[in-house]
């Protein structure tokens, strides 16, 4: 899984029908320790995750297939869960 | 998904049987900078990608592409595609 913080979400022109119902957040990718590396995904949402939420994203495009109506939708990165909190040692 | 800048298409002279009457973008991938500002001139050092386009992509357009397996899951017959166009981008909000 990828651990990552919402930055902004994004309105579309056009896409693939079955990403017309998707709502696609953008989540900069964190480190192990949190810090941002810059690097940025776009993820389907459909468990509500805001912006400034950190997030927790699958990328594997069978997870997505949960949450879509259309199977032949090429999404890869979905939103699976909102982070709490981190622990452990800064590394 | 990433989310790239298109800037340049390809037309292939000799291809695949399966990838007749494909569309071709050159994009470059966008990291934060770019993102935070779509419009600006900068593009990022990533390399760029050619993607499968069947939305109508033009060049200076921002668009999410999906890459790996699930860039072939929107064809009925496989094709041999490993980046597609998945989205266009009308507005950034960050």
């Amino acid at each position: 899984m990828i651990l990552a913080k919402v930055i902004g979400n994004v309105t579309k022109a056009a896409c693939h029908p079955g990403l017309e119902t998707a709502r696609v957040l953008i989540c900069e990718v964190l480190d192990q320790n949190g810090n941002a590396t810059g690097k940025v995904l776009g993820a389907g949402d459909w468990i509500g995750a805001g912006i400034g939420n950190e997030v927790m994203i699958s990328a594997d495009g069978d997870a997505c297939q949960a949450f879509l109506k259309d199977s032949n939708t090429p999404l890869r990165n979905v939103v699976v869960g909102i982070v709490d909190s981190r622990g452990g040692k800064a590394i | 998904m990433r989310f790239g800048k298109v800037i340049g298409h390809v037309v292939l002279s000799t291809r695949c049987s399966s990838l007749e009457g494909g569309r071709w973008l050159v994009v470059s991938p966008m990291m934060k900078e770019q993102i935070a500002a779509p419009d600006g001139p900068d593009l990022s050092d990533e390399p760029s990608a050619v993607v499968y386009d069947e939305l109508g992509g033009r060049v200076g357009d921002v668009i999410g592409f999906t890459e790996g397996g699930e860039a072939t899951w929107p064809f009925d017959k496989p094709k041999p595609v490993d980046a597609y166009n998945a989205l266009i981008v009308d507005r950034v909000n960050i």
